[in-house]
């Protein structure tokens, strides 16, 4: 295993190489200020979270707050997520409270690089949010791909039937496709990174900018 | 480099028997009934001779040259067997090759089987001799008539066909060796072209043997059993210089987990992700199969038949029910699809059929009826095949008792034979109905042509040759696009 960069790191990352990930700003303290200039940046709504590498189930313990709509909200989540993570995990290490942009309900996607102990690193694609465990909808390729790797991943998975319609909605299959390339791109000039994962990386059927929600990149511990 | 493994100038069987029933007597045979015009040198103490061939009492005391040392002998005589070899190329320097077939070596993961196995490299490497194996079944060249495996297919050498153009390796002795006699058992015996079980690759692996068989012009197809490669970068560069040249066929096991862990039990190779050999055969062009029938299907098209232009699957059919079910397996397939022919095809193609034909309902189907003639079978068939929009059809008959069927067969390949070379469209014959329709059968094997006896398994050959035909035009599209 490991180093896993923080979601601040992981997202500034993810953007330099041109794979859109929603800003997040983080809080340590809950003055005023702080809280003024996290909202600043990210806007209303907002969604707030722990920044723990110890809590992995944030929602379950009441360390998730989403549709914050004003700064005192913000401020009184701040308080109470803080407060929840002490009682449901008391020896949890914490480092703050994350602060992003809360976006609307889309097609969630999940994007990853991991590591195969005889192939090296694969790139993978499928189907995001709670779904990715209970319908392994994933196609995975070895590093790097091509653009004709990326469009055969999306038709081994439901995305490509799903972004011609689901319900009336179409997705721009070309935002899953610049996002795979770019991962293969950035996993290439990175070769410290053993493992990404974004889940969701949202697409929207309205004209707005598909964007990753939560990233996370992992990289060899230097030895 | 491999030149001589595969033709070599003499070769000795250390563990050669006199008893019928030893692996020792059966490759001793095996070479006696192919005719391998080079020397053989039985080496067994006990015997004068074998089958013929005088008997030395060591590899030392073998006069003539030898390329090629098969050791079928129990393991644990290695180290004499391989003092006696250290003797031999002191003063011969001649032996460039050793098959070890015997197991109980480095897999079985024993300090006794490890020690076995370096022993057998200690020699190996202080000469420069190449090794296959150990636990393996061993080379066959049908050009230059080596038959090193202990295999018994029950099928006389002169019931086979000409050699084909079809090289497989495999990992697996024994699953080798069902490859051996399941093409054995086919209505034409298949006679591979060569045939190397590679065992517990101690020296030349997978990576070796497929760079040098993609230069091999006797190799048309290389077709591999596989439960897993240490070195998983290097197998997909390998594959894709490889897949440019010539198709590789693939049956890889270890799907399950459970199969996965049998794997790594088996030949001591560690295998990696299922999954992710799957994605590297898929960015390799090397096709995947499920099932030996499969594996022997899609190598003998790949053989025969040149590969498709594009996708577009004529279903030409004399049955109505085994039509429709081939309407649906081909349906399955995603990279398959029925074409539109021309209204000119449709009239020309109603004007050659029996008037209850049935003429593209749905497209890209015909239904010629029971009642089609010979002459109906060819005339439909060749105008299908000019047809522009079509790339290959899928031929479909039963052969009714009142359909002679040597006429039929006669007629199929005269249509075949009429199409100038280079223009040629693979067609997949299905001739249904078992034993019965084995003469029909054949007379179109025995003129280069591919049959089946289910339309699935016609389907599968046509949906994996069309694979490759799709990976090759991807490869030009990609290669045309970074070269602008």
């Amino acid at each position: 295993m490991g180093k896993a960069l923080n979601e601040l790191k992981s997202g500034k990352l993810l953007n330099d190489y041109g794979i859109p990930v929603v800003v997040s700003e983080f809080l340590t303290d809950g003055s005023g200020e702080a809280i003024a200039a996290a909202a600043a940046k990210t806007g209303f709504p907002a969604v707030m979270k722990i920044l723990s590498e110890d809590i992995l189930h944030k929602t379950d313990l009441g360390c998730v707050k989403l549709n914050i709509t004003d700064e005192a909200e913000m401020k009184a989540a701040y308080e109470e997520i803080l407060a929840n993570a002490k009682k449901g995990a008391p020896n949890a290490r914490i480092q703050g409270v994350l602060v992003q942009q809360m976006l609307p309900k889309g097609f969630e996607v999940l994007l990853g690089i991991s590591t195969d102990p005889q192939f090296g690193r694969v790139i993978m694609v499928g189907l995001g949010g709670i779904y990715v465990e209970l319908l392994q909808a994933v196609s995975l390729r070895i590093l790097p791909i091509t653009r004709t790797d990326a469009l055969q991943m999306l038709e081994e998975t439901p995305l490509a039937k799903a972004c011609e319609g689901l319900r009336g909605v179409t997705y721009d299959r070309e935002e899953i496709v610049d996002a795979l390339m770019n991962l293969s791109r950035l996993a290439v000039s990175h070769p410290e990174i053993t493992e990404i994962d974004i889940n969701p990386f949202v697409l929207f059927g309205d004209g707005r900018k598909a964007a990753g929600v939560d990233a996370m990149v992992v990289c060899r511990e230097e030895t | 480099m491999l030149e001589r493994l595969f033709n070599p100038e003499g070769i000795a069987v250390v563990g050669a028997s006199a008893n019928p029933s030893k692996a020792g007597f059966v490759a001793i045979r095996n070479m006696r009934e192919k005719n391998y015009p080079g020397r053989v040198y039985p080496v067994n103490p006990k015997e004068k001779s074998i089958l013929d061939y005088p008997c030395s009492a060591s590899l030392r005391e073998i006069e003539g040259h030898v390329d090629l040392v098969v050791l079928i002998m129990p393991s644990r005589l290695i180290y004499s067997v391989m003092d006696d070899l250290d003797a031999r190329m002191e003063e011969k320097h001649d032996v460039r090759f050793l098959v070890c077939a015997a197991a109980d070596y480095a897999e079985t993961k024993t300090p006794e089987g490890i020690r076995r196995q370096e022993r057998l490299m200690e020699t190996a490497r202080r000469f420069g001799i190449r090794v296959v194996g150990p636990n393996c079944i061993g080379v066959i060249d049908n050009r230059s008539l080596v038959d090193t495996t202990f295999v018994d297919t029950g099928v006389t050498f002169s019931a086979f066909g000409n050699p084909t153009g079809i090289t497989f390796i495999s990992q697996s002795g024994a699953l080798a060796t069902s490859v051996l006699m399941e093409g054995a058992a086919r209505v034409v015996p298949v006679l591979y072209n060569k045939f190397i079980s590679i065992g517990n690759m101690a020296d030349l692996d997978f990576a070796d043997l497929l760079e040098w068989l993609a230069e091999d012009e006797t190799t048309s197809v290389i077709g591999i059993y596989m439960e897993g490669y240490k070195d998983g970068r290097r197998l997909a560069e390998i594959f894709k210089k490889v897949t440019r040249k010539k198709p590789i066929v693939v049956l890889k096991v270890g799907r399950s987990s459970l199969g996965s862990a049998a794997a790594n039990s088996h030949t001591g190779s560690m295998a990696g992700s299922d999954r992710v050999y799957d994605a590297m055969f898929k960015q390799t062009g090397a096709i995947r199969v499920e099932t030996i029938d499969e594996l022997i299907d899609t190598l003998q098209a790949f053989d025969r038949l040149p590969v498709p232009k594009g996708n577009n699957t004529f279903l030409y059919t004399q049955a109505g029910g085994p039509g429709i079910y081939c309407t649906d397996a081909i349906s399955s397939h995603k990279n398959l699809c029925m074409p539109v022919v021309s209204d000119e095809t449709k009239e020309r193609l109603a004007a050659s059929q029996l008037p209850m034909a049935n003429i593209c309902h749905p497209e890209g189907y015909a239904d010629i009826t029971a009642s089609a003639s010979p002459k109906n079978h060819a005339d439909g068939l060749q105008i299908v095949l000019e047809d522009p929009s079509v790339d290959l059809v899928i031929f479909l008959t039963v052969v009714p008792t009142f359909l002679p069927q040597k006429e039929l067969a006669d007629a199929l390949v005269a249509v075949e034979h009429s199409v100038p070379a280079g223009q040629r469209k693979p067609v997949f014959y299905c001739v249904m109905a078992g034993a019965y329709t084995a003469p029909a059968r054949r007379i179109l094997e025995n003129n280069g042509l591919c049959t089946f006896n289910t339309p699935e398994k016609a389907v599968l050959a046509a949906k994996n040759m069309c694979r490759y035909a799709e990976y090759l035009s991807r490869q030009e599209e990609e290669h045309g696009k970074s070269t602008q």
